[in-house]
């Protein structure tokens, strides 16, 4: 005998109407038939089935006479089943509800109630119980509750399910509060195990955050708490805004929609949208894309916007649903402040006076004062006040004036809450009224193995890592511990991929998105061009790390020239390792933190010689200290220890301390000593000059030690007469000691001697710089037409850079300055920088091939930093008028030969 | 079949895939690793100052081919991962049993 024989004719008539309704219904849907609809009908389907099974059992069973099981027992879907919205493949969640007392005769019909489903086809989950089992049951298990609450007649003795229906909705009178907690931590535990975030990129269409059971969620909780679980009736019921009513109907109809084709697909139960069927439903839907966004990623971008909503309107209506009475807020009073009258701390939260709510409304400056005040007071906002606002922002004035930008760039600037703030800014839509930009990415995915999260997420987890980083022991949080101007880095990093989406090149978007952003934003100039730099360029930095050699100086002073200024290469830094890691979990390792940090120190390095933020101050004492000792052990032999002179080691001491951490670093204790001990008995008004020809190098030292008080100007002179006497510098270190003692040395190549130059070459350029400084005139240069000299052209010539950061060095502004090399340039730029007013403590001379990079760290006369914007404005251009009218005059002497 | 691990300079990997490739080898897996050879962990001159960096950042490529297009491999990755420097790498060819591809259960060079 067959399977199929074996079965009886009414349970094989009922297999074919099943398989008929399903195709017509597969049929009907893809005419475009609504989620809601298929689904209603899908219910009615199964509904008419089980009628059919259930009188064939009772004929069958002897019991549907006027004394049969009919009056005692009910059929009672539940679960999506009880509540009509099925996907074609759900299971069909159905209880035998009975009175009391008749078991044994309800389980023989209950056991072929199940077979026969089975051979239908349907997958029963079907439970026999009686009415105050149920509840029992229900109490103890929130899943049990949860489908209960979706109960419905559909067969049998209405008196039996009158009896559930009054005690489950008594019991959920008296259990709210629980009851709300407890299916909230079901569905949370659920979210966890299916995907947190809604941007998760493979979601799943059920369980996944804002997916269908978020929606099954706000029935559950509407139910314990107002006793309805339908949307309708809770707007009746004032407990749902009827705007969230319609979304959350919107947004159910794409979600089922997007299930039914899922389901009719596979043949089965399927609700992960992975990349296969995302591409798919992108073609079965009908999406057609358009330059910039491929088919799938439009599809997918509809898919998160009703996940979205879902997700918002259930946490909202959720929040509102968990305040009980409200005895928290009554007594809120005696444990908060009030903050400037607007505002109100509390314990938890910080809540508007509800006089201050209109005012609020109306401007986003005050919403921003709200969200900085939250940032630094580190305490979320009320969902009241939140919910105030996100109303509000439709009618919110476009302009941003300049009380909103500074608002804005406070919050940025402080990391402790940023990440979330500017989370709740953006799902209150005040977001995208500050950068408007910010409403093409939100819900938009990139469809690649490599992104996880939309384009939104992307970069508002990107903010969140950097501030992360605040807390990294490793060298992405040192850098991001001493970035100043964190706002700036924070807003390059939300602007950063929002020029994706389009069909140009998302960082040329990106650039034209800053640049518009920082104009709305009423930045200074020099703020909006590295604002534009560092969205323009953000990929460069883990381009050249992981794609190019970077072992080759060349590509590092290239990097470096392009960057520009310390401050930048540091932004740029942290910014590629936050943009890296807000990918994906695990994007970020501790491998390409490495190469990365191996190139940013590289790179800083010609931008900075070594910026003061780079150097451990542990690391410097230790080498002052070791200084000391050698010292001590120099003096040691010579001298009985009671009788060792105290003045040497108290000198070394102060100058040690003064002595710049480039100096001390990159030069050993026994030739510090070396160096500087002739120093102590120099008087005011005397040099002290020295030469010596390095082999290795090929390059001739020579070190020049005054007193600063000499003449003004020493570092310029002292450029003009290595000029003047044809020599090149390759690379020059300034020291300002202690006592005003300035202690600089030079490496020079001497053009005229290809080896080393005779003793008396090195005494008479030794004693051209004494004779810079105690008898100054201005230097001419030699010009000597040198054969085989031709400019080896491996970097372009770039054109004359300056740049000024203010924000490496607490006391000193930093000057950075790009040209092309030519003899008497250095003497050029440093009696430019002379004749602004400007004191140079440290430089850094770098000569790369006809690439000059020069670094100095400068102050003004007084010894402070210089910050007047009209003030460094002058220097700049002065700087470049100088150097302009020395290579002109370069050039024409050049054509007279 | 043979599987060939090469260890070579992390920024050489776009070259030596893109070569690979063109030479029709379908698959590779890519681990980011950390060694040191004759490269000796460099000690890196900084400003005047040694620090000794005891591992160098690399990436090793695997690669499982057919007997007959093991030459061909080893010379693709020469060809594509040479710099010239201390420091290119090494690539090591190690003799295999069996491949097996999952989803179908083919086994051998079919399963390559």
């Amino acid at each position: 005998m067959t399977t199929a024989s074996r079965m009886r004719t009414r349970v094989l008539a009922a297999k074919e109407r099943l398989a008929e309704g399903r195709s017509l219904l597969r049929r009907r849907h893809a005419e475009g038939m609504s989620g809601v609809a298929a689904g209603a009908a899908l219910a009615d389907l199964f509904d008419s089935i089980l009628l059919e099974l259930f009188e064939a059992a009772l004929d069958d069973l002897g019991e549907n006479g006027p004394d049969g099981l009919k009056r005692e027992l009910t059929l009672v879907p539940h679960g999506g089943y009880g509540r009509r919205d099925l996907a074609p493949y759900s299971d069909v969640d159905l209880m035998l509800l009975h009175a009391p007392g008749v078991e044994e005769r309800v389980a023989p019909l209950a056991q072929r109630m199940l077979q026969d489903l089975f051979d239908v086809g349907l997958a029963p989950g079907q439970s026999v119980r009686t009415p105050l089992q149920a509840c029992q049951l229900a109490r103890k298990d929130p899943i049990i509750w949860t489908s209960l609450v979706e109960a419905r007649y559909l067969a049998g003795g209405a008196v039996g399910f009158a009896d559930f229906s009054h005690r489950f909705q008594k019991q959920a009178q008296r259990r709210t509060a629980r009851l709300i907690a407890a299916v909230e931590k079901a569905r949370s535990d659920e979210r966890l195990q299916y995907g947190e975030t809604v941007y998760l990129l493979q979601p799943n269409v059920k369980r996944s955050r804002g997916g269908l059971r978020d929606i099954q969620l706000l029935r559950w909780i509407g139910f314990a708490r107002y006793g309805a679980a339908d949307p309708a009736t809770l707007v009746a019921r004032a407990a749902l805004p009827a705007e969230d009513e319609t979304a959350l109907g919107r947004a159910q109809e794409f979600l089922l929609r997007v299930r039914n084709e899922m389901h009719f697909h596979a043949g089965k139960s399927n609700d992960n949208l992975d990349r296969a069927e995302q591409l798919r439903l992108a073609e079965a839907f009908g999406f057609a894309g358009r330059p910039g966004l491929l088919p799938v990623e439009e599809f997918m971008r509809e898919y998160f916007r009703a996940t979205e909503a879902v997700s918002q309107i259930v946490k909202r209506f959720a929040a509102n649903a968990r305040r009980g009475p409200r005895w928290g807020e009554l007594f809120a009073p005696l444990f908060s402040h009030q903050y400037e009258g607007d505002f109100r701390i509390g314990p938890a939260q910080i809540t508007v006076n509800p006089r201050s709510l209109a005012k609020l409304c109306g401007d986003p400056a005050e919403i921003l004062r709200l969200a900085d005040l939250a940032n630094l007071c580190d305490k979320p906002i009320a969902r009241s006040t939140c919910e105030a606002i996100r109303q509000a922002v439709p009618d919110l004035p476009d302009e941003i004036t300049p009380e909103t930008s500074r608002r804005f760039i406070s919050l940025l600037s402080q990391p402790a809450r940023l990440g979330e703030l500017l989370r709740s800014l953006h799902e209150m839509g005040v977001l995208e009224r500050i950068i408007p930009a910010f409403a093409h990415a939100r819900c938009l995915l990139q469809f690649n193995e490599y992104h996880k999260y939309t384009v939104d997420e992307h970069s508002l987890r990107a903010v969140e890592h950097a501030t992360d980083f605040g807390r990294d022991a490793g060298p992405v949080g040192f850098v991001y511990r001493h970035i100043k101007r964190k706002w700036l880095l924070h807003l390059a990093l939300l602007l950063h991929d929002l020029g994706k989406g389009y069909a140009e090149d998302h960082s040329e978007v990106g650039q034209r998105i800053a640049r518009e952003t920082a104009e709305r934003l009423h930045l200074s100039k020099p703020e909006a061009e590295s604002l534009e730099f560092l969205v323009h360029k953000h990929l460069l930095m883990s381009h050249l790390a992981f794609r190019r050699d970077t072992s080759d100086d060349q590509v590092v002073l290239r990097f470096a020239i392009e960057v520009g200024s310390p401050e930048l290469m540091q932004m740029l830094f942290v910014l590629t390792a936050a943009d890296l890691s807000a990918v994906g979990p695990g994007v970020l390792n501790a491998w390409k933190i490495e190469v990365l940090a191996d190139l940013h120190r590289r790179a800083i390095e010609h931008l900075a010689g070594d910026a003061p933020a780079m150097n451990s101050e542990e690391f410097l004492q230790q080498r002052r200290e070791e200084v000391l000792a050698a010292l001590d052990q120099r003096q040691g032999p010579e001298r009985d220890g009671a009788q060792r002179e105290a003045g040497p080691r108290e000198w070394f001491e102060r100058q040690l301390a003064a002595a710049p951490p480039s100096y001390l670093l990159t030069t050993g204790p026994e030739a510090v000593i070396e160096d500087l001990d002739p120093l102590r008995a120099l008087e005011h008004g005397e040099v002290l000059t020295s030469g010596r020809y390095q082999s290795e190098t090929k390059t001739v030292e020579y070190k020049v030690a005054a007193y600063e008080d000499i003449v003004p100007g020493v570092f310029h002179k002292l450029a003009g007469a290595l000029a003047g006497r044809g020599l090149q510098v390759l690379s020059a270190e300034i020291h300002t000691l202690a006592d005003g003692l300035v202690f600089d040395r030079f490496y020079v190549l001497d053009p005229d001697f290809a080896a080393e130059p005779p003793p008396e070459r090195i005494d008479e350029v030794c004693l051209a710089l004494s004779a810079a400084l105690t008898k100054p005139a201005k230097p001419t240069f030699r010009r000597v037409w040198r054969a085989g000299q031709q400019r080896q052209a491996t970097l372009p010539l770039l054109p004359t850079r300056v740049r000024i950061d203010n924000s490496t060095s607490d006391r000193f502004t930093i000057i950075d300055v790009f040209a092309a090399d030519r003899t008497g340039l250095l003497y050029t730029i440093a009696r430019s920088l002379f004749r602004s007013g400007l004191s140079v403590a440290v430089a850094k001379i770098g000569t790369y091939l006809d690439q000059v990079v020069d670094v100095f760290y400068v102050t003004d006369q007084a010894g402070g930093k210089i910050v007047d914007e009209a003030q460094l404005g002058e220097i700049r251009s002065r700087l470049h008028d100088d150097i302009a009218a020395f290579e002109q005059a370069e050039t024409n002497s050049t054509r007279s030969w | 079949m043979k599987k060939i691990e090469a260890v070579i300079r992390h920024f050489k990997l776009e070259d030596v895939k893109n070569a690979l490739s063109e030479q029709g080898i379908q698959g590779m897996t890519i681990t980011e690793v950390r060694g040191f050879g004759r490269q000796k962990g460099h000690t890196e001159m900084y400003r005047g100052t040694e620090y000794a960096v005891d591992f160098v950042p690399k990436v090793k490529v695997e690669v499982v081919v057919a007997n007959g297009n093991v030459q061909k491999v080893i010379d693709t990755i020469m060809r594509a991962g040479q710099t010239g420097q201390i420091g290119d790498g090494k690539i090591f060819v190690i003799g295999l049993e069996e491949t097996v591809r999952i989803r179908t259960g083919e086994t051998g060079e079919e399963a390559i």
